[in-house]
C-alpha cells in the first residue's frame, strides 16, 4: 500500500526548495482542477490555459512565502482557477469573438476593398504606362479622351468646352481608343492587372 | 425505479492537463527565484 503525504507538508516541503514536491500536488489534482475549468469554459485549449497560469499563481504565491495554510491545499486552488474562469468569461465580454461555422464564414461578406501592395504597385505602373501612350495621341483625340475618362465629363459638356459638335467629340473618342490599342500592340506592351 | 426528470443528462468531461504544460509549470517553478531587498519582493526568473 502506497503512503500518501499529506497536500500540507508537500506545500511546506516545496517551499523549503522541494521541487518534486510540487511536482507530486500537480499530478495528484491534475484531473480535478482541469475537469473542473473545462466543466465551465468547455474548450479544451482554454481549460489547459487556465490551468497553467492558476499554478503560475499558486507557484508565485508559495515561492514568495505568501501562502497561508488556513484552509486546504486544494479549495484555494480551486478559487484561484474559479477567480481566473471569471477573468477569462469578462475579457471575452469586453470582446466579443465571432467564429464562423462550416456553413458561414464572416469574411465572405466583409472584405476588405482594398489592393494588396502587390496589386497597388501593379495598378500605379499601368496608370502610369497609361499616361504616357495618351502623350502619344494627337492632340485632339488626346484633349478628347483626357476630358471623358479623367475628368468624367459628358459628350455633350466636352462639345461645348472644345468648340465641335458631339458627333465629332465622339469619333475623336472612337479613334482615340483605336489608337491606343495599335501603340499598345505595335509596342507589345501588356497592360494588365 | 427513480424517475429521470432531466431530458439530457448532464455529464462532466473528465479531462487532464498535458505533459507539456506540467513539464513547463515544473520548469518555470525551477527558473523562478524571490529576492527579498528590504521592503520589496522581487520574481527573478532564470532560463
Amino acid at each position: 500500500m502506497e503512503l500518501q503525504i499529506d497536500d500540507s507538508i508537500l506545500v511546506k516541503n516545496y517551499i523549503a526548495g522541494d521541487e518534486k514536491a510540487l511536482e507530486v500536488l500537480i499530478n495528484r489534482h491534475n484531473q480535478r482542477i482541469s475537469s473542473f475549468i473545462y466543466s465551465k469554459v468547455l474548450d479544451r485549449d482554454v481549460a489547459e490555459d487556465i490551468f497553467q497560469d492558476t499554478f503560475i499563481k499558486v507557484i508565485k504565491t508559495l515561492k514568495r512565502g505568501s501562502y497561508s495554510e488556513e484552509g486546504k491545499f486544494l479549495p484555494w486552488v480551486m478559487r484561484i482557477a474559479h477567480n481566473l474562469i471569471i477573468d477569462h468569461f469578462r475579457k471575452n465580454k469586453r470582446m466579443p469573438k465571432f467564429e464562423g461555422s462550416d456553413d458561414f464564414n464572416i469574411f465572405s461578406v466583409i472584405k476588405d476593398e482594398k489592393l494588396n501592395a502587390e496589386k497597388q504597385i501593379i495598378k500605379d505602373q499601368i496608370e502610369s504606362d497609361l499616361t504616357l501612350l495618351i502623350e502619344e495621341l494627337p492632340e485632339d483625340q488626346k484633349e478628347v479622351l483626357l476630358m471623358r475618362i479623367y475628368k468624367d465629363m459628358s459628350f455633350k459638356e466636352i462639345s461645348e468646352n472644345t468648340g465641335v459638335s458631339i458627333n465629332t467629340a465622339l469619333g475623336r473618342m472612337r479613334y482615340a481608343l483605336i489608337n491606343l490599342r495599335k501603340i499598345v500592340a505595335r509596342n507589345n506592351i501588356v497592360l494588365t492587372n | 425505479m427513480e424517475n429521470i426528470y432531466s431530458e439530457e443528462q448532464k455529464t462532466v468531461k473528465s479531462v487532464k492537463a498535458t505533459q507539456e504544460t506540467i513539464d513547463f509549470l515544473l520548469s518555470y517553478s525551477r527558473s523562478i527565484h524571490v529576492v527579498d531587498s528590504k521592503k520589496h519582493k522581487f520574481e527573478v526568473v532564470l532560463n
